[in-house]
């Protein structure tokens, strides 16, 4: 982070307006990088939406860092030295990855994942730099504003309007409605974050952008409704709780209960959420474990199995998909209730982080993973009324509880586009708590 | 000194924006041409399918090049390869692939392309990998030989299992109490962990007893129905699993109707054995009846239902070469 010019010795004051133009780059370009990852498609590609959308963090990262670089040699742009908790967190991520690709099992693969880590690691600190240097409308634009489009997107792909995407017409509307993401749980879990974060925004703010940030929430709730992710809802439902309830007075307790009731009549109205959480009750009763989480009981196990096997280290970054299929057969020698489970999908992504993390990185990388959420919650406790402050301490917990709840049937951290926002809004939270913590 | 060092800087960020987002982003958009070509080249036309193989070769080579590591493009690479005839150079690519990726279909397909150049053992290892895995590859399997060893393989690693029922002797219990009724159609849960009431029309009543089988000393079912078909169903295998033939045995004691067992695929099972005394204990004992078989049930055989304990059911799976005609993946 660069010293603002008003706390600097006089000397230095006209470095830092030859700095400027760096400075405004640098801000501009994670900007742009925040804008555009959710909204990013090839149409030509294979892969739509989710290699694309990667490859532009790496883009992105790339660009940041050659900017900061830059900056540095030609001492054009200087940053603080003090590296706050969550920066040295976020360092103790890229660096035990760093660890783990070397003891990986297959060094390539982790090299790959390692890169990943690195540039959202890169997108982190060039966030930190960004925030505290933008208006707090900017802040929140650069949020909401992909989260917009993405909604509308999504809403006129499932009630059957407009999709720039081709899906066959005989699969279900659920299928139809992916936005600009790529698929209906992709949808919901950009939602989570952009419904709680205009909350928050109606919590912390009065007037005119209380009413439009309310507007927001219906629209977003609506296109997660619509997405029929049962992970979605419930980790949107704990987020929403976590606001109404931890650190909050009684008239945030009867706003959250009303938002919540509209958030389960709107499940309930819905026939497709309704049927699906029918199905998901079914499953609870008749302890049918692999249809209560959609068939992913194989990938859950043989995850288990990866992290039981290298407790420490993990199989390394990016290497559950590469033994996948092994550990899943061999749990089916192992354990009788696996015979009986759901075969043959090949799971890239385990579809729970917090397994993935344990099975690829081991227990420490979990930790790191967990040690992030608290700091992030932690912020809660941050006192002060201003209106960033108030924001800042209304969303740190349900944004973290949101993301631990998601990360436990989808895999958040592994979309570009789900990760950036999440990392966007954190390093928000920690920013604008920053000044009074 | 300072102007040089970010000209550097800026060289490097170029650079690396060309290896790893540019390259790969092209790569993406061949990869989609590629296969696309691949699929016209399954045309009967071989001149022309040999052709559009060789220009998928040729489009796709810079881009492995590049990044000899991409799984998607090495499929492709080998079975352009196979289209072509060239089946060492293809199974080289998909062994390549597979120090990145394992997937079912590069298994099969490796298998596949292995026995085709007599590297017979290695390629059955491989195609039996694949079925384990997702068991309607099994159909990729064209040679009746390697189908056999395949099936050989796979009956023989589920005989080392023993008994493929869980809870046979039903000491495990689900629901609580010692009886249970299931007036509806189809599933429910029973008395015995594992075990479903499986239920036709009329009535099907199942209450736990303690067992009078000769040596047994835990509990044993008693079952009643009103009609045909009703009685006990484990499903112990998923859809297109399991060996190709079990043996299932059950000891039964009757005193009204018939109880018949049978093992076989799900929603094709029939009753393989049937009951022929009244009023003392026999052992059903019976092949099954479809493959694969993933699939247990026991129940009255009789129309006007039956009445009858069971102290204990086995599915035992036999070591056999006889391979299933086809293997249909799951309805969805």
């Amino acid at each position: 982070m660069t010293v603002p010019a008003a706390e600097m010795p006089p000397e230095a004051v006209p470095r830092a307006r030859r700095a400027l133009r760096l400075d405004l780059l640098l801000v501009a370009v994670t900007a742009a990088l925040l804008l555009a990852v959710p909204l990013y498609v090839s149409m030509t590609g294979q892969d739509m939406m989710r290699l694309p959308k990667e490859l532009l963090l790496r883009a992105g990262a790339i660009l940041i860092a050659a900017i900061a670089a830059i900056g540095l040699v030609l001492r054009k742009l200087s940053f603080s030295r003090r590296l706050p908790v969550d920066g040295a967190l976020a360092i103790a991520a890229v660096a035990w990855c760093a660890i783990t690709t070397l003891t990986s099992t297959n060094r390539t693969l982790s090299l790959r994942a390692l890169a990943y880590v690195t540039a959202a690691v890169v997108v982190y600190f060039a966030a930190s730099y960004a925030i505290t240097r933008m208006r707090p409308i900017l802040v929140l634009g650069i949020a909401l504003v992909p989260a917009i489009f993405n909604a509308v997107a999504a809403m006129m792909q499932a009630l059957g309007g407009w999709n720039p995407f081709f899906v066959p017409e005989e699969l279900p509307r659920r299928a139809h409605t992916i936005g600009f993401l790529g698929n209906p749980d992709y949808v919901g879990a950009y939602m989570v974050p952009a419904i709680l974060t205009a909350l928050a925004i109606a919590r912390a703010w009065k007037g005119v952008v209380r009413f439009g940030a309310l507007g927001l929430v219906v629209v977003f709730a609506t296109a997660a409704m619509l997405s029929q992710s049962i992970t979605t809802l419930i980790a949107l439902v704990a987020g929403i709780v976590t606001m109404a309830f931890v650190g909050a007075g009684m008239r945030m307790r009867i706003a959250g209960i009303v938002v919540l009731i509209a958030v389960v009549a709107g499940i309930w109205y819905y026939p497709a959420t309704r049927a699906r959480f029918r199905e998901t009750a079914v499953a609870v009763v008749e302890l049918r474990l692999d249809a209560l989480i959609s068939g992913r009981l194989g990938a859950f196990v043989a995850a288990a199995e990866m992290a039981k096997s290298r407790p420490l280290v993990g199989m390394g970054p990016g290497c559950f998909a590469y033994h996948f299929m092994t550990y899943r057969i061999a749990a089916e020698d192992k354990y009788t209730f696996m015979r009986t489970a759901g075969k043959g999908l090949n799971f890239g992504e385990v579809h729970n982080d917090h397994l993935q993390l344990l099975a690829e990185t081991g227990v420490p990388g979990w930790l790191i993973f967990a040690g992030a959420l608290i700091a992030l919650g932690l912020r809660t406790l941050t006192p002060g009324q201003t209106p960033t402050v108030r924001f800042a301490r209304t969303l740190a917990t349900p944004l973290a509880v949101s993301l631990a709840v998601l990360a436990l049937a989808q895999f958040p951290l592994e979309l570009a586009s789900v990760l950036l926002l999440y990392i966007w809004l954190a390093v928000t939270v920690f920013r604008w708590s920053d000044d009074v913590a | 000194m300072r102007i040089a060092a970010a000209v550097l800087i800026a060289g490097v960020a170029a650079f690396l924006l060309y290896r790893v987002v540019a390259l790969p982003y092209h790569c993406n958009i061949v990869r989609t041409q590629a296969e696309q070509k691949l699929g016209r080249a399954a045309e009967p036309n071989e001149y022309r399918a040999a052709e559009m193989a060789r220009e998928v070769l040729r489009d796709i080579d810079h881009c492995l090049a590049s990044d000899p590591t991409n799984v998607a493009l090495l499929y492709v690479r080998a079975r352009a390869f196979r289209i072509l005839g060239r089946n060492e150079h293809a199974v080289a690519a998909y062994e390549q692939a597979l120090r990145y990726d394992h997937r079912p279909e590069i298994y099969i397909d490796l298998g596949v392309a292995e026995y085709a150049i007599g590297r017979g053992e290695s390629g059955v290892e491989h195609m039996l990998t694949a079925v384990r895995f997702l068991p309607w590859t099994v159909n990729y399997i064209e040679s009746a030989s390697a189908r056999a060893q395949v099936y050989h393989r796979l009956s023989a690693l589920y005989a080392k299992r023993g008994n493929l029922l869980v809870n046979p002797r039903f000491t495990r219990e689900a629901l609580e109490g010692t009886e249970m009724q299931h007036a509806g159609t189809g599933l429910a849960a029973s008395l015995a962990a594992g075990w479903s009431a499986y239920n036709t029309t009329g009535t099907l009543t199942i209450e736990r007893v303690p067992s009078t089988y000769p040596g047994h000393k835990g509990t044993m079912l008693h079952i009643k129905t009103t009609n045909i078909d009703a009685g006990l169903m484990q499903i112990w295998g998923d859809w297109g699993t399991g060996p190709s033939k079990v043996i299932t045995t059950a000891k039964v004691f009757v005193n009204k109707g018939a109880a018949a067992i049978g093992s076989g695929h799900l929603l094709n099972t029939g009753y393989d054995g049937i009951s022929k005394t009244r009023g003392q204990w026999e052992e059903l004992r019976a092949p099954s009846g479809s493959c694969p078989v993933n699939q247990t049930w026991l129940v009255a055989s009789t129309y006007e239902g039956a009445d009858f304990y069971v102290a204990e059911v086995r599915a035992d799976a036999v070591v056999s070469e006889l391979p299933c005609d086809t293997v249909t993946p799951p309805p969805q």
